[in-house]
């Protein structure tokens, strides 16, 4: 694992070895603290660019910090935070997932890509500060059991979701543009309308996601893609 | 439904054209026949038309009281009751009457004038539009009690005579006169029917029905008073109406149920729109209880970093610290604020709203030099307020020691407000992605409310913020619509979709 050595910077006769930080989380107030903090704390703190996901992985690969503190609903330009996780620990550094979230596939999936582990924002300041001094100086923040159980529950959660999904996988690209239509409340007969088809046509499609969904009317086929997370709402 | 109306009319034309010409048919043959064919070979024939209409009535009873319990239809279930009480039991009792003969015809013939009675009633109340008053409910009971009561008293006298073996002569045309009351009493209702039908095209559907009824009901008058084909012909008619009947009761009871099963479609659809709608509001909470979780945690970690190292932080680091927390709690404030406050935009001073605004920042270390104004705009006081104290705090950071002017412009539809400093500027780069969501200098330590939210904020009260000059010095325009005079209010339209865009929630993100 790299470690601290990596950023022994050499400056004539006087060696620094100051750790360096990369806090990459849209929420400036935190970020800016928590930067405040480790400053007091002699480690160096960056608050990344956000405005760039490519510029941002570059960076880091070019000039890899001890430790970048994650946050994983990133929204903008960067999005999913939880797939940096492997890009940054491919580069060199240590990850932290420091996040508000309580989507624990997220933080399971960011743990299996090798960050160290998950640390709430809802916990005290000091014991996240202590924690992230902990992880800057390479200390183990999560036992090798407590891994091994987060990436099995993960890859249960994986499978569930799986065979949830399955009968979805099976509705052809018209059929799931008419559940998609009769999730936003249009009746076969405008969907019909709408599409320059004839209802029957429209009904036969109906059915067909009725039967391969196996369930009884449209509104429980809505109700059980929305519970699937097959469907979302877009806004 | 208009289809099934026009097949509904076409259908009772023809009927009804039918019938006619079965009724001259039956009546010219009986006619003619008169002398050669045995009058009970005429009564045979009546009979069958009456037990064909009786059946046919039930049918159509049945159907009507379907209707009703799928309608739930107050009107429907009387008249089916109406329907049943025709074909059960006048109908039986008028063959009764003509098997049997005087005197003890005249008790089947009561017991129809009865039935009759409260088939009338039945309609009529099905006919008239409101809940009766008490008063003429009570006139109506009394009233039919005193019918009861005299019937129950001719019946009385009558077995009482033949009991004493007197010979009670009765004139032998009260069976016609009691069949005569009976078809001025339908003729009546079919009027009723007829009037009502100005206002509801139902009742307008009756109204031959019931007048056919009490025509049927003279002809039988007229057949006891002199035999002859009369019966029949009333007999025949009779079974025209219910065929007539039956047929609009069916026509009626496909159209409620293709109704029905049209609105049972709407309701689905309905439900499963809201479906997705609660889904949709379910995802804006989460995002809400989320972005709420950081502004606290940001909260608190700015306190503790200001307890636990106090002294050990410089000024100006105190200071930002202080001010962004500050910030925070302002969008912590915006967030919760209930939707419709957010969403109104009125008109107001801009005067004032820069007064505040500049009032604190003054009080920050900052100086600013604002040109005094009386112009009045249209938008969110609130909204303007928080896009000129991030200018306020950009410009304190970007451009710090210069003084920064505060100017409002009255345009002819817009009022524009000029927020101009002396430090570095732009570069052509910055101020491309000045606006951008996520967008900020290295250096940059911001309250936490972007210029991307504040472009937010402008746009979605109709005004809008650009920079205009980027070299020597920042100049930002913040502009608005012109104050439309009068004391409106704009609600913005689709609150939840701008709910779910909230400048705030994404402010407090950052």
């Amino acid at each position: 694992m790299m470690g601290v050595v990596d950023s022994v910077v050499s400056t004539g006769s006087t060696t620094v070895a100051r750790p360096r930080v990369l806090i990459v989380d849209d929420h400036e107030l935190l970020a800016q603290t928590v930067a405040i903090a480790l400053a007091a704390e002699e480690v160096d703190a960056d608050l990344a660019d956000l405005s760039d996901r490519d510029k941002l992985v570059e960076s880091v690969r070019e000039d890899p910090p001890d430790l970048v503190l994650l946050d994983l609903d990133l929204g903008g330009a960067i999005g999913d935070g939880s797939t940096l996780a492997r890009l940054f620990v491919e580069a060199g550094s240590r990850v932290l997932v420091v996040s508000a979230t309580e989507d624990t596939t997220a933080i399971a999936t960011a743990v299996e890509q090798g960050a160290l582990g998950h640390l709430a924002k809802s916990e005290p300041f000091d014991v996240l500060l202590d924690t992230v001094l902990k992880a800057v100086h390479g200390e183990r923040l999560m036992g090798a059991d407590e891994r091994a159980r987060m990436v099995s529950h993960l890859r249960q959660v994986r499978e569930q979701r799986h065979s949830v999904l399955a009968p979805f996988e099976r509705l052809t690209d018209r059929e799931g543009q008419v559940l998609r239509a009769l999730a936003l409340g249009k009746s076969v007969a405008r969907i019909a309308a709408e599409w320059v088809v004839s209802e029957a046509t429209v009904r036969s499609q109906v059915r067909g996601v009725l039967t391969k969904l196996g369930v009884g009317s449209q509104l429980e086929a809505v109700a059980c893609a929305m519970r699937a997370g097959w469907l979302t709402v877009e806004e | 439904m208009r289809l099934a109306h026009e097949i509904r009319t076409r259908g009772g034309i023809t009927a009804a054209v039918c019938g006619a010409i079965v009724v001259c048919a039956g009546a010219a043959a009986s006619l003619t026949l008169g002398g050669v064919v045995e009058s009970s070979w005429t009564r045979q024939l009546a009979t069958t038309a009456d037990i064909l209409a009786a059946a046919l009535f039930v049918g159509a009873g049945v159907l009507r009281l379907s209707r009703w319990r799928l309608v739930r239809d107050a009107r429907s279930g009387l008249t089916g009751a109406a329907l049943l009480a025709v074909g059960g039991l006048t109908i039986p009792l008028a063959g009764l009457a003509r098997a049997l003969t005087s005197p003890e015809s005249l008790m089947p013939a009561m017991a129809r004038l009865l039935t009759v009675g409260i088939v009338l009633w039945i309609l009529v109340r099905a006919l008239s539009e409101r809940e009766l008053t008490q008063g003429t409910r009570s006139l109506v009971l009394l009233l039919g009690q005193g019918v009861l009561f005299c019937a129950l008293a001719v019946l009385a006298i009558v077995a009482g005579a033949r009991w004493a073996s007197t010979a009670v002569a009765l004139p032998g045309w009260t069976p016609a006169l009691i069949e005569w009351c009976l078809g001025a009493a339908w003729l009546a209702v079919g009027l009723l029917a007829w009037r009502r039908g100005l206002q509801t095209p139902w009742a307008g559907r009756l109204a031959p029905l019931l007048c056919a009824m009490g025509a049927v009901e003279m002809l039988r008058g007229i057949d006891m008073y002199v035999a002859g084909p009369w019966g029949l012909a009333g007999a025949t008619l009779t079974a025209c109406i219910a065929g007539l009947a039956s047929r609009v009761a069916l026509l009626d009871l496909q159209e409620a149920a293709s109704v029905e099963h049209e609105r049972l479609q709407a309701y689905e659809g309905a439900l499963a729109a809201s479906e997705t709608r609660t889904a949709g509001e379910k995802a804006w909470r989460e995002e809400l209880v989320h972005d709420a979780r950081n502004a606290l945690a940001g909260l608190r970690a700015a306190l503790v970093t200001l307890e636990r190292y106090d002294g050990r932080l410089d000024d100006a680091t105190v200071e930002r610290l202080r001010a962004a927390a500050m910030g925070e709690v302002g969008h912590l404030e915006h967030m919760l604020e209930p939707p419709g406050q957010q969403q109104v935009s009125r008109d107001f001073s801009v005067g004032a709203v820069i007064d505040t605004v500049v009032g604190a920042r003054r009080a920050a270390g900052l100086d600013v030099d604002v040109h005094p104004t009386d112009c009045r705009a249209h938008g969110r006081p609130g909204d303007l307020a928080t896009a000129l104290q991030n200018l306020l705090v950009n410009a304190q950071q970007h451009a710090p020691g210069s003084t920064v002017t505060v100017r409002a412009v009255s345009r002819p539809d817009r009022i524009e407000v000029y927020v101009a400093d002396r430090g570095p500027g732009l570069t052509r780069e910055q101020s491309e992605t000045l606006f951008e969501r996520g967008a900020r200098g290295r250096d940059s330590h911001g309250s936490g409310l972007g210029l991307h939210v504040s472009r937010k904020l402008m746009r979605a009260q109709d005004g809008d913020i650009e920079l205009q000059a980027r070299n020597h010095g920042a100049v930002f325009v913040l502009s608005l619509p012109t104050a439309v005079g009068a004391e409106t209010t704009t609600v913005m339209p689709d609150q939840r979709r701008r709910l779910h865009t909230m400048p705030a929630l994404e402010g407090a993100a950052r």
